[in-house]
């Protein structure tokens, strides 16, 4: 086989030929016997290659993935400096996994499932609208130190926002948020629950579903949350709770 | 939240590899929205959250091999195309492990046909045998390989793999394809598992 047709060959594979070029190349494929025995080969070998690049991209999303739960991943790293520098919480974190383990043989911590499951989601587009023009300014602010990464300039600011006010719900919900991100789970919890007590309709799915994730983020089991979305078969989070409690159960 | 406007833009940093590539990928990948409409779908027809995100890595995988072999070239729209692929492939997966309820989405796959990746249909067994003969090749050769075809140039295949230059470059990925064909001659039966 010459120089040229094996190069021929891998321009073919590459894509690198032209319409034109490619027509002419795929018809002396079919007359000559001996080219299209050695673009068998080279074929062959590009599509090894096409699995490399295929293992190669599976890994790399799967990486972006785990990035992407971000929240758990530096919890988790905040968590494990706190063990290091501290022998007292090293002894507590060692009781509470066995604790959990108890409860949970199947190996999943209802805080990992939480930081699995929680993201920031933006149910009525507050966020991303343009115009927040009638919101007092603490709760823009504060919706703006919470785009900003600032957890605790946003839970003050939002925390600010008075009951009597008319956007008060919005402002719970948004600071449960704010203290979920922080950290602070049980005060999310509280947060939220306030949300889902006022039975705002536009929030009170996404209210009841970062209730138990704010729960479980503490490692609870939290059976009455999780209820509470189970039993609903029309709840908006029904799947993903009985989800939960399948991989709890397990 | 990121969105697929720039259809064009993507399908040419895709096909241009190397950095560009990766960048145009994490795009995509970064669809919250898209992502999620995969998700809901497969955990619509039998599937789970995990089933969801692995359908949507596989239809990644497939449309970034379909626009590095020009098989889609921006024909409509970009978001669609990707979630028809996710469709495709999952429900596929379920004919393959008869788990297929009929349904009016199951219907359409004797209508619709998209090109997906070999290494997507393969078997773990067959994915066994593979990794055995790239262990054979060795990580740089593979890595050299590639790199070469992502389309990286040969500055950046050196770069990449730290090599002295691209002339160092051009030469090791002679030498390492040389290898890989001489690997396959040796192993006739390869060649019936990537048929």
């Amino acid at each position: 086989m010459n120089k040229k047709d094996i190069e021929r060959i891998e321009q073919f594979l590459m894509n690198d030929l032209s319409e034109s070029d490619r027509i002419a190349f795929e018809s002396r494929l079919e007359q000559d016997e001996d080219l299209a025995a050695e673009f068998d080969r080279h074929e062959t070998a590009h599509k090894v290659l096409d699995f490399v690049i295929a293992k190669n991209l599976k890994a790399d999303l799967m990486e972006l993935e785990a990035e992407s739960k971000v929240v758990s991943l530096q919890s988790r790293k905040r968590r494990s400096l706190r063990v290091v520098l501290s022998a007292a919480a090293s002894v507590l974190l060692l009781v509470g996994f066995f604790a959990l383990n108890f409860l949970n043989p199947g190996n999943v911590s209802p805080s990992e499932l939480a930081f699995e499951n929680y993201q920031l989601r933006d149910p009525a587009g507050v966020r991303s609208a343009g115009d927040k023009a009638g919101y007092p300014e603490s709760l823009e602010k504060g919706l703006d130190a919470l785009d900003q990464e600032d957890y605790q300039t946003a839970s003050e600011l939002l925390g600010s926002v008075g009951s009597e006010d008319d956007y008060y719900i919005l402002a719970q919900f948004y600071l449960g948020h704010s203290l979920y991100l922080n950290k602070s789970y049980a005060d999310a919890a509280v947060a939220f629950q306030n949300v889902a007590a006022s039975e705002d309709l536009r929030y009170q799915a996404e209210a009841e579903w970062y209730t138990l994730l704010s729960c479980m983020a503490q490692d609870q089991v939290c059976t009455a949350e999780l209820e509470k979305i189970t039993s609903d078969t029309g709840h908006d989070y029904y799947e993903d709770a009985s989800e939960i409690s399948k991989k709890l159960s397990k | 939240m990121t969105s697929i406007i720039l259809n064009n833009n993507l399908l040419d940093l895709i096909k241009a590899g190397g950095a560009d590539r990766q960048k145009a990928i994490a795009l995509i990948y970064r669809d919250q929205k898209l992502k999620n409409q995969v998700v809901d779908f497969v955990k619509k027809n039998s599937g789970s959250k995990e089933d969801g995100i692995d359908i949507f890595h596989e239809g990644i995988i497939a449309f970034d091999e379909n626009v590095r072999k020009d098989k889609y070239r921006g024909d409509g729209n970009l978001k669609g195309y990707l979630f028809s692929i996710c469709r495709f492939i999952w429900l596929n997966r379920l004919k393959r492990d008869k788990r297929m309820v009929y349904t009016e989405e199951t219907s359409q796959l004797d209508e619709v046909s998209y090109e997906t990746p070999e290494s997507l249909s393969m078997e773990e067994e067959q994915k066994k045998i593979l990794s055995n003969l790239l262990s054979r090749l060795g990580e740089k050769c593979e890595k050299i390989l590639e790199l070469w075809k992502l389309s990286y140039s040969m500055e950046e295949i050196a770069q990449e793999v730290g090599l002295k230059d691209a002339g160092v470059a051009r030469r090791q990925r002679y030498k390492c394809y040389q290898k890989l064909l001489q690997i396959l001659d040796n192993e006739p039966k390869l060649k019936t598992l990537l048929k």
